[in-house]
């Protein structure tokens, strides 16, 4: 029954592609580099033929990203081609084109424009209401504006993925995400405490966050309690996008609850529902169908044992 | 040339919001710049606004809905064959902390009053500023549920195609806006806020509610380029480039003390209705009992995008001084300008 699922899922994704064969964030949106990424990778992670259509699709969509209908000459990539800046899309760049191979020049400037892009650093005064330690650097959203969680992790990510683990900015990314962490556990966007108090977590950047530590040796002290909000909260939804980034950070830590599958096939039950799906929940649900293989193409080979690191 | 908006005269019969987003009208895009922080006159300027009672979500919202509007001679013949988006307040999704964002039940409601007086499509539409994920948010708001019953569309506009426009009042340094492509779709834009206290602006009501149409794949999650531009020049450069027609804030359960998202309920038991949205934010400022003049955004606006005086306003259904209530602020130095 499962696969009959990921079947119907993986061809409506195909289904959903636009002219260029990459993916809008809607069916009526013009392309755009998030949810074509997330599609191909999807498609690769589920396809039981590794050489198969997935791989050529894949590689089309790596293709698109090279060019220069979505590149910039500096290696960044836009949002969409009618959006060509912000770049915080580049690290799926990354992502995508170590999965298909090759694109070597492509991510080599990918990994130098990243390396230099840094969020703004904040000096607080004595009673600034901001939790967090703003002098750590990380990265934005958008050039000139303070750095937060989702970004971070991704170009964490994406950077490994090109064997910059141990590159400082990398090493000091991981320590803006543990700084980040809600004392009660989890992540949200980026705001821990403000006015001396504790803001809500939320499923997708604790599930992104947990991603990029386990990939980067993250210390286990922001783990556990991020797991145990984890566990608790995504019993509650079925939202494709929280439900599977939080069952990838944990799957990540080897702590995918027995719940998990059930989970996701009542969230395939509901998109299936929707006339229009949205690609992006489509292949986010796929990617989290996939057992270890979505957990390989974001350069994570094993699970990570929490215990080891407690 | 001298600003209609600036020089206290009335506002000139204005472009259509989507010949303004098509780039049909020539704009004197930073006209303004030099008149920052310049205080302006109101003379020129008047606006009705409704306020009414709902003690809860249970009443016959629609019937209080449509009878505010009408009040402000605002009806079928604004709406008829119109396509209309609705916006309400979806910042952050919590089940336990309802006070957070605009009462689904009073989305539904309005989108009624629209259908029945004969719009062509009504359909809600926002970009929340804390969590990337539109599902989670409709899931976890309760408002989901209600947009499927009803067969009301949802348009995500933090992921929406894009219409980049010059930044037609300047208040900030930000030359272009970038604005999701379903304004131009719209014919109406409604703001349905929630009436609640804001650690960084003092206050959030209709007019920042439109922080929430700035897409994020632009703008990012907090929409930090706003914040980094300046809060209430934001406020307006936003208001001047949307163009909205009307706000219906959401009193009835409010959001005092650590807004916008972790503050506590207030039973306020209001609706404020108005097409002008700067006096609609300064009549639900006062039903706070904060005085419109200390809420900087507010003030910027007096004169050049509405009134807050109170003799500007003309102020229809229950008076202020019987439902204002003193919402509670957080106790820090930045916010003790709000009351001192």
């Amino acid at each position: 029954m499962r696969n009959l699922r990921i079947d119907r899922a993986r061809n409506r994704l195909l289904d959903l592609r636009k002219g260029r064969g990459v993916w809008g964030y809607r069916a009526r949106t013009t392309e755009a580099v998030e949810p074509s990424t997330l599609a191909s990778l999807a498609l690769l992670a589920t396809d039981p033929d590794s050489k198969g259509e997935s791989l050529a699709v894949a590689r089309a969509t790596a293709t698109w990203l090279a060019s220069a209908a979505i590149r910039n000459s500096d290696g960044s990539l836009g949002v969409t081609p009618a959006l060509l800046k912000p770049g915080w899309t580049t690290p799926y760049g990354l992502l995508l084109w170590a999965s298909v191979g090759g694109f070597a020049a492509e991510r080599s400037a990918a990994d130098r424009w990243l390396l230099g892009l840094k969020g703004k650093t904040l000096v607080k005064a004595a009673d600034d209401p901001m939790g967090h330690d703003s002098t750590i650097v990380g990265w934005p959203w958008v050039a000139d504006t303070h750095s937060w969680v989702e970004p971070t992790a991704l170009v964490l990510l994406g950077l490994a993925m090109d064997g910059q683990s141990a590159h400082p900015r990398v090493r000091e990314g991981v320590r803006l995400l543990v700084d980040r962490a809600i004392p009660g556990g989890g992540w949200n966007l980026g705001n821990p405490v403000v006015f001396k108090t504790p803001l809500r977590p939320l499923p997708g950047p604790t599930g992104l966050a947990l991603l990029a530590l386990a990939r980067l040796d993250g210390p286990n002290e922001v783990v556990r309690p991020a797991i145990g909000y984890l566990r608790t909260s995504l019993a509650e939804t079925l939202a494709p996008i929280s439900l599977s980034w939080g069952l990838l950070g944990l799957r990540a830590w080897g702590s995918e609850p027995s719940e998990s599958a059930t989970w996701l096939d009542s969230a395939f039950e509901q998109i299936e529902s929707v006339e229009q799906p949205s690609p992006v929940d489509l292949a986010l649900l796929l990617l989290a169908s996939s057992g270890d293989r979505a957990l390989g193409l974001l350069g994570l080979r094993t699970p990570r044992k929490e215990a080891d690191h407690g | 040339m001298v600003d209609p908006l600036v020089s206290g005269t009335p506002e000139p019969a204005r472009p259509s919001r989507r010949d303004f987003l098509m780039g049909a009208t020539t704009l004197a895009v930073g006209a303004t710049s030099a008149l920052v922080y310049k205080k302006v006159a109101e003379s020129g300027w008047s606006a009705d606004v409704v306020v009414a009672k709902a003690a809860n979500y249970d009443l016959d919202l629609t019937r209080i809905v449509r009878d505010g509007l009408t009040e402000l001679n605002f009806g079928p013949a604004q709406v008829k064959g119109k396509s209309v988006l609705l916006k309400p307040n979806l910042v952050e999704p919590s089940k336990s902390a309802p006070q957070i964002n605009t009462n689904p039940v009073l989305v539904r409601s309005v989108a009624e009053v629209f259908r029945s007086w004969g719009a062509r499509e009504v359909f809600v539409a926002e970009g929340q500023g804390h969590c990337r994920d539109t599902g989670f948010v409709l899931e976890q708001s309760g408002l989901g549920p209600i947009l499927g019953r009803e067969k009301l569309e949802f348009v995500d506009l933090n992921h929406d195609d894009i219409v980049s426009k010059p930044n037609r009042l300047g208040f900030t340094n930000l030359s272009w806006l970038h604005l999701p492509a379903s304004l131009v779709r719209a014919d109406l834009v409604v703001s349905l806020p929630k009436m609640k206290t804001h650690h960084w602006a003092g206050v959030t009501l209709a007019m920042k509610n439109l922080f929430g149409v700035m897409p994020g794949v632009a703008y990012g999650w907090p929409k930090n380029v706003l914040h980094h531009a300046g809060i209430p020049g934001s406020i307006l450069d936003i208001n001047a480039a949307v163009q909205p027609d009307l706000a219906i804030v959401d009193g009835i359960i409010g959001m005092e003390g650590d807004g916008p998202i972790m503050g506590t309920s207030r039973n306020s038991g209001v609706l404020v209705m108005g097409t002008n949205l700067t006096a609609v934010d300064a009549t639900a400022s006062r039903l706070m009992e904060i005085d419109p003049y200390r809420v900087q955004y507010l003030a910027l606006a007096s004169g050049r995008l509405g009134p807050i005086a109170e003799p500007h306003i003309r102020q229809r259904g229950e008076p202020i001084a019987e439902l204002a209530q003193r919402f509670a602020l957080l106790d820090h130095p930045s916010l003790h300008y709000l009351r001192e």
